[in-house]
């Protein structure tokens, strides 16, 4: 199991938009604890130990004790609302869990071996379809992340999920479709060597409708 | 240049910008976004200028998403035209972007040619803009 931290959070006794916008001027980020069956408990955290947590890729998967007071809370960051503008974090939701049972949890991709990748070396590009795969795992053993090994991979080769190997206890939630995780395409350069003079004509925006 | 293929209707009210984005706030696609600090109609043009910096300063390596789509008709009378007799016809497309809108997104390039590339882009947009990438 990986190590767990420890963050102290208040609680807060207030509820709603007025509150929770005097919780953040005092320099705190209003959350919630909740989960295992009891009442769900309003919470505040420090803005900078929550930033700092932040920039850790996997806080989502990493397991917390909330120190409330005089008790301990193992919990999850489940979910953390974000200022759309600024990016700041505005809320924050913590999930009370149980170190014996099991979760679902979105566990971060990690591709490597790019390099020994011939398509990639040839001028690819790595289309990630899938950051992250919806997984179910014991508490005790949530992995960090799922290594993929792009070696020996070609222009318009793609990994599915059958091609990858989950640690032991880890199931795939979703596991009758047929996800495709990344593909190696072509860019523009390598489809069309000889109209080099006008690529800025026929390389082809990718639009959001059209993923 | 992007433009809807058909509409409903031939022309549209002006209409505002109020309030940020509701989504496309996250990066969905690439490693690195471009991200609206302010609100502006972006035309199509524009779109395309900044399209057209990114992919010239990336040499056609890596892959660029467009998550803003022209599809705001706005209209124009011919020049030297008295008032009145109705609505100009369409002089060209743009989209209401709000502050908080991921406008582009690259992956397959490192930080340094994304940053740079990205700040040839906003030079073609009327909105300001931040880089953002993603958490790894």
């Amino acid at each position: 199991m990986a190590s767990v931290k420890t963050l102290t959070v208040e609680t807060r006794s207030k509820g709603g938009t007025g509150p929770a916008r005097a919780t953040r001027r005092s320099g705190l980020i209003p959350g919630i604890l909740y989960g295992t069956g009891i009442d769900p408990l309003m919470v505040a955290i420090d803005t900078k130990t929550l930033k700092l947590e932040l920039q850790d890729p996997y806080y989502h998967t990493k397991l917390y004790d909330l120190k409330v007071g005089s008790t301990n809370h193992r919990a999850l960051m489940r979910a953390v609302q974000l200022n759309p503008v600024t990016d700041i974090p505005i809320h924050v939701d913590f999930l009370r869990v149980d170190p014996s049972s099991r979760i679902t949890v979105d566990i971060l991709l990690k591709f490597v071996n790019d390099d020994k990748s011939p398509g990639i070396k040839r001028g690819g590009v790595l289309n990630i379809v899938y950051h992250d795969l919806q997984l179910s795992c014991p508490v005790d053993s949530i992995p960090e992340q799922i290594t993929i090994d792009l070696s020996g991979l070609e222009v318009g080769q793609s990994i599915h999920l059958e091609d990858i190997k989950l640690p032991a206890g880890v199931q795939v939630v979703h596991s009758n479709r047929d996800y495709t995780l990344a593909t190696i395409v072509a860019p523009s350069g390598l489809k069309s060597d000889s109209s080099e003079t006008t690529d800025e004509q026929n390389a082809t925006p990718t639009t959001e409708e059209s993923k | 240049m992007l433009a809807p293929k058909r509409t409903k209707y031939r022309k549209a009210f002006k209409g505002r910008i109020h309030g940020v984005a509701k989504g496309g706030t996250t990066l969905n696609f690439g490693a690195y976004g471009l991200k609206a600090m302010s609100p502006a109609r972006v035309t199509a043009r524009q779109i395309e200028a900044a399209r057209r910096a990114i992919t010239r300063y990336i040499r056609r390596s890596g892959r660029v998403w467009i998550r803003i789509f022209p599809d705001v008709p706005v209209s124009a009378k011919p020049a030297e035209v008295r008032m009145g007799s109705g609505k100009g016809s369409t002089e060209y497309w743009a989209c209401r972007v709000k502050p908080g809108r991921i406008m582009f997104e690259l992956d397959g390039v490192s930080l340094e040619v994304a940053q740079k590339a990205f700040e040839l882009a906003s030079e073609k947009l009327p909105v300001e803009s931040r880089f953002i990438a993603r958490v790894s």
